[in-house]
């Protein structure tokens, strides 16, 4: 399912606060493939039109204080049925033109979709909506993962025991919804760490962590 | 033989006794009497610490300790929290605040959190969808706390599993990486 990016961030708080409640009661819809991130790159980006900076969108959508004939405007005050309506045009749009033929040069999303032979450290910046995760364990076990700890790809694979194309694509996901930090730390090979906390030894952490899966059956 | 403990903490009526019935191998013993708080539509609270138990092929066994949920105990939460592996914080959206709910535990238990691992789950989303799970993601990101939240059923088995599993995966992350 491909995540649209939709932004917010010179919106006044009162609108932001109505424009989540809007977001909320819409993802109610399976179908509905919004979200409201917190930084670029955005779809859509919603704002006043007095904005005059520069913003960087794939679409902005515009907010006027009385109806206009404009395309991508939107009057004040923001009705859910209005902006719901827009949306659906925009993924529809957004999607046509995703599907068309693109010159080798203007394909920036494949170049920036993490290869799952890439050496970075990912660390999650905040925890994913439930539409991204389900109640999958494998992408729920990944997310606490780098919710924790800044990792590389084999590292959460050696940790998961799942394959280097399944953990690449479960950051691509988080990552395509803004939820990605990509570190470039020093690569060492995977090691145990220092012990701590209840337990001495780390070999005995994770032969505790195997016994209790075994236990409950995962 | 090494013992190790896993707390469920949350308000009354959250599910900790239930939840930890679910996974628990017996029966969860219970300090449950008779609630005297007429505004919490329930018959019977823990005033004491409920258990359960699993014990591993090892020989290992994790006590499943239900704290009490009344904030009055909460000289308690820290003293069990001292040993814990993971605290599971359950809260009940259909109370009047639930949000708030959250943040007494994460308070309470703000001493121990930085390194303790941590899940959070909300029950009753289903029958009370408002606050929703992004509300309460929000209230992590203000807090700068990221931590494991999911929607749960207590009396689902595998929902308690996941938290569980959450916990153990933050416990494989502290082991492993930069």
């Amino acid at each position: 399912m491909t995540i649209l990016r939709f932004g917010i961030p010179h919106l006044s708080d009162p609108e932001v606060r109505l424009v989540k409640a809007f977001f909320r009661l819409y993802s109610q819809d399976p179908t509905f493939r919004w979200t409201i991130v917190e930084g670029p790159p955005y779809d859509v980006l919603l704002v006043d039109e007095s904005v005059s900076e520069d913003v960087v969108a794939g679409t902005v959508l515009t907010l006027t204080p009385v109806k206009s004939e404009l395309p991508n405007t939107l009057e004040r005050p923001l009705r859910s049925d209005h902006l719901e309506a827009w949306l659906k045009k925009a993924e529809y749009d957004l999607r046509n033109a995703r599907l068309q033929p693109q010159p080798p040069e203007e394909q920036p999303i494949d170049e920036q979709r993490i290869d799952p032979t890439s050496s970075s450290h990912f660390k999650l910046r905040r925890w994913p909506p439930p539409a991204l995760l389900g109640s999958n364990p494998v992408r729920v076990r990944m997310a606490t993962l780098i919710s924790r700890r800044a990792l590389r790809l084999d590292e959460m694979a050696a940790i998961t025991e799942q394959p280097l194309a399944e953990c690449a694509a479960v950051v691509n996901l988080l990552r395509g919804a803004g939820l990605i930090e990509i570190q470039d730390l020093p690569d060492k090979p995977m090691t145990m760490g220092r012990a701590g906390g209840r337990f001495a030894d780390q070999s005995v952490k994770q032969s505790f962590v195997s016994g209790v899966r075994n236990k409950l059956g995962l | 033989m090494n013992e190790y403990k896993i707390l469920f903490t949350g308000t009354m009526g959250a599910g900790k006794t239930t939840a930890i019935g679910s996974v628990s191998e017996a029966a969860p013993i219970v300090t449950d009497v008779a609630n005297t708080d007429l505004s919490l539509g329930k018959e019977r609270t823990t005033v004491g610490l409920d258990f359960g138990l699993l014990t591993l092929a090892s020989g290992d066994r994790i006590r499943l300790f239900g704290t009490p949920g009344q904030q009055r105990f909460d000289f308690l939460w820290k003293i069990l929290a001292k040993s814990a592996i993971g605290l599971i914080i359950l809260v009940d959206n259909s109370r009047s605040d639930p949000l708030a709910d959250l943040v007494v535990y994460l308070d309470g238990f703000a001493e121990d959190l930085s390194v303790l691992p941590c899940a959070i789950g909300i029950g009753r989303l289903d029958t009370h969808p408002v606050p929703t799970l992004e509300d309460y993601i929000d209230i992590l990101a203000n807090r700068n706390q990221l931590v494991p939240i999911m929607s749960v059923d207590v009396r689902r088995r595998e929902d308690v599993v996941l938290l569980i599993d959450t916990l153990l995966a933050q416990l494989e992350a502290n082991t492993f990486g930069a």
